[in-house]
């Protein structure tokens, strides 16, 4: 280190043989580079010490961090997809689930195309669900009807209709007892439908009962369920 | 203040007025005149294409017919290519000429062999293009921000070892005894940049990783190419160019070196909560969830910081359109990055996921924040390089007013019809295609926001070719600024 100021180190200009000293001051140059010669100093730092009060926000940060990770780990579990698993409020009891609500929402996904917003169907072409026999009759009908299917020539309510009911039971869209059943009391209910409920138990009871069914039921088949 | 500085600059023999110190930085900016204006042209055009296509996709969302039956026009191929244009073209160029120019002179050294970097410039985007056409011609990946054609990433790789490669050369050969904030920020995005991007190739293409982990290593990539390789060379930028126009020091040391830190530990745990409601693990995500919103520190971290640099100077910072724009994209980091971590929140995301306000989000970051920023580094780079003023204070304010109009209206419109959209399709009662046929007037916004800002760039442009075409006058020695000087009670430098 030369702390004599009289005689500093040489600097990187001095060593460059392409930069005489005496054309660096040169007029012209000067003012070919205003650009340079106007532009301020290299920024420096300043050493303000941290306010106080991000000492605050930090320590807020950190413990909700802290708390979130604790609540929401899931265990910790690499097969648990589900954050709230281990929190006390959602395994005690799941939420009990509304089978109008679920039906409903259903019945707008995957009903509505061919049984109209209103449940009336297409006149000549899909049947409707409003006041026959099919829907507020016999459960069992309904049920096999959902769970399997339907095809060939059916009658309601006076008109024939032939078209392809799809299934939503375990050929199908395998929707669960749960589903079934929703969507079965919904159509059931609304539309001026006044018929009891059905049971997830019930849906149950005929999946078991028409297992290892594959194909979907025709009008004779359901004859000794519509009653 | 400004009595203070000048008295320093009068007892100080190596302070401003020395032109020794001024003519080493001219040997300084000569050295990355050229690679540097290659970058920049570069940019430029990626920047003109990416918005052309930005718009076409924007039309086609409202209008579908919209040069629907060209078939490299189609919607899915018209968006990829403006994403990929504007990642890989416009910002990453740009980014690249302001890390180089930042880093010489920051350094205080000369960049060496600069015609390794323009073969560098060269192949990045011959690389580009290609995988643009690729796109286009239909061998694009499916896996998002890296859809280029795997014939097209090795010559991007290549170009950018290159690049990175010798802007640490530049760093290892620094005059500088005291490393500035910006070069901490530079060096770690010229590191983390080649660690994503390769990581990213390797487990998505060359040898793909199975099931979710693909789209786990595809969030962590996208969401660190904004925040590993944008953010830092954005930050690096305003850390520079505020301090310097202003010709104060930056506020702090002890908040950069908290803001670089803990950005660094942050930020690349963050891209999980875009998987938030995916197939994976539920602590993976909460993780992501509270790096997210730990990133709260670094950004008011850095908010503070530059904002207690600027306060009192808030003339200068109208005046200068370097300043301008750059101090809108740092606002623009607080107010993106903020958002960001309240989006990570499951119970907003539930609303934002899938939406238009996903959307919004991610251009008030590239544009509002990076893009900015990068405009405003262009209005003081270029005059030093060409040594030739801007020719129009008119064209600046044109290109400020549209571009920050432009991404205002495009964020508050898609920010608003996003969150409608979000609650719409979380409510089983409205059909889907209602919720859609919903959002057309905020997808009519962004297309007029879109016009608008394609309005700036090419009034920016303009101002380019035109400085680049006109003769060196000697006698214009001021500052293009947004008045006139002589309006002004004070001059800044830029």
């Amino acid at each position: 280190m030369n702390d004599d100021p009289k005689n500093p180190p040489p600097g990187p200009e001095d060593n460059d043989p392409r930069l005489e000293q005496g054309a660096v001051s040169d007029e012209g140059i000067q003012k070919i580079h205003a650009q340079l010669l106007r532009e301020k100093e290299e920024p420096t730092e300043g050493f303000a010490p941290i306010p106080i009060f991000m000492l605050f926000l930090f320590s807020g940060v950190i413990f909700f961090a802290g708390v979130y990770i604790a609540q929401y780990s899931g265990g910790w579990d690499p097969l648990n997809y589900d954050e709230r698993v281990g929190v006390a409020a959602v395994t005690d009891a799941p939420a009990a689930v509304d089978p109008l609500v679920l039906g409903r929402r259903l019945y707008t996904q995957q009903c509505v195309a061919c049984h109209g917003a209103n449940g009336q169907g297409v006149a000549g072409v899909f049947p409707p669900l409003v006041g026959t026999s099919w829907v507020v009759g016999a459960e069992e009908r309904l049920i096999r009807v959902l769970l399997h299917g339907l095809v060939g020539e059916i009658e309601v309510l006076g008109n024939t209709y032939n078209a392809n009911m799809p299934a939503f039971g375990p050929n199908g869209a395998r929707w669960n007892d749960q589903q079934i059943a929703a969507v079965a009391t919904f159509i059931r209910q609304e539309w001026g439908n006044d018929a009891p409920a059905i049971d997830p138990e019930t849906v149950a009871e005929v999946r078991s009962a028409t297992a290892g069914r594959t194909s979907a039921w025709t009008n004779d088949e359901l004859e000794p369920y519509a009653n | 203040m400004s009595s203070v500085s000048q008295f320093v600059a009068s007892v100080n023999p190596t302070a401003s007025a020395d032109v020794g110190v001024r003519a080493r930085l001219r040997e300084i900016d000569e050295s990355t005149r050229l690679p540097v204006l290659l970058f920049v042209g570069a940019a430029l055009f990626w920047l003109l294409g990416g918005t052309f296509f930005a718009l076409i996709a924007s039309i086609k969302l409202h209008h579908p017919d919209f040069l629907g039956e060209t078939e490299w026009l189609t919607f899915g191929i018209v968006r990829t290519v403006h994403l990929n244009t504007v990642i890989y073209g416009w910002a990453s160029n740009a980014g690249i000429a302001v890390a180089l120019w930042l880093m010489a002179r920051l350094c205080r050294t000369k960049l060496h062999h600069g015609g390794i970097l323009m073969v560098a410039m060269v192949f990045w985007n011959v690389g580009v293009l290609a995988g643009c056409l690729g796109i286009m011609a239909g061998d694009g990946l499916s896996i998002e921000w890296l859809e280029f054609p795997p014939y097209a990433t090795p010559l991007l790789f290549l170009a950018y070892a290159l690049t990175g490669v010798w802007c640490i050369i530049t760093f290892r050969f620094r005059q500088s005894e005291h490393t500035y904030v910006s070069q901490w920020f530079l060096l770690a995005a010229f590191f983390w940049f080649p660690w994503i991007y390769s990581v990213a190739q390797i487990m998505l293409v060359i040898e793909p990783a199975r099931g979710t982990i693909q789209a786990l290593v595809n969030w962590w990539f996208a969401h660190n190419v904004l925040g590993l390789w944008f953010t830092p060379i954005g930050l690096a930028a305003a850390y520079y160019f505020i301090p310097k126009v202003l010709g104060k020091p930056i506020h702090s040391y002890y908040l950069s070196i908290l803001g670089f830190w803990s950005l660094a530990l942050f930020y690349n745990w963050a891209g999980v909560h875009h998987l938030i409601g995916g197939p994976v693990p539920a602590w993976v995500i909460s993780a992501g969830t509270v790096a997210s919103v730990m990133m709260v520190i670094p950004v008011i971290v850095t908010a503070i910081n530059h904002h207690m640099t600027v306060v009192g100077s808030f003339a200068q910072v109208w005046r200068s359109p370097t300043l301008r724009f750059v101090v809108f994209g740092a606002m623009s980091y607080t107010l993106v990055s903020l958002q960001g971590s309240s989006m990570s929140l499951r119970t907003l995301n539930l609303h934002t996921h899938f939406t238009h306000y996903t959307v919004a989000h991610a251009h008030l970051g590239m544009y509002g924040f990076f893009t900015m920023i990068m405009f405003g580094s262009f209005y003081y780079i270029l005059p030093r390089l060409l040594q030739k003023e801007w020719p129009s204070s008119m064209l600046i304010s044109v290109h400020f007013w549209t571009a920050s109009l432009g991404i205002i209206l495009y964020f508050v419109g898609l920010s608003i019809g996003g969150l409608i959209q979000g609650m719409q399709m979380n409510n089983p009662d409205i059909p889907f295609l209602e919720v859609v046929a919903n959002t057309i007037p905020y997808l009519v916004s962004r297309s007029v926001a879109g016009i608008i800002i394609l309005v700036g760039h090419l009034a920016f442009t303009v101002s380019v070719v035109w400085m680049i075409l006109k003769p060196r006058s000697p006698q214009e020695t001021s500052p293009t600024l947004f008045r006139s000087p002589e309006a002004m009670p004070l001059r800044p430098s830029t």
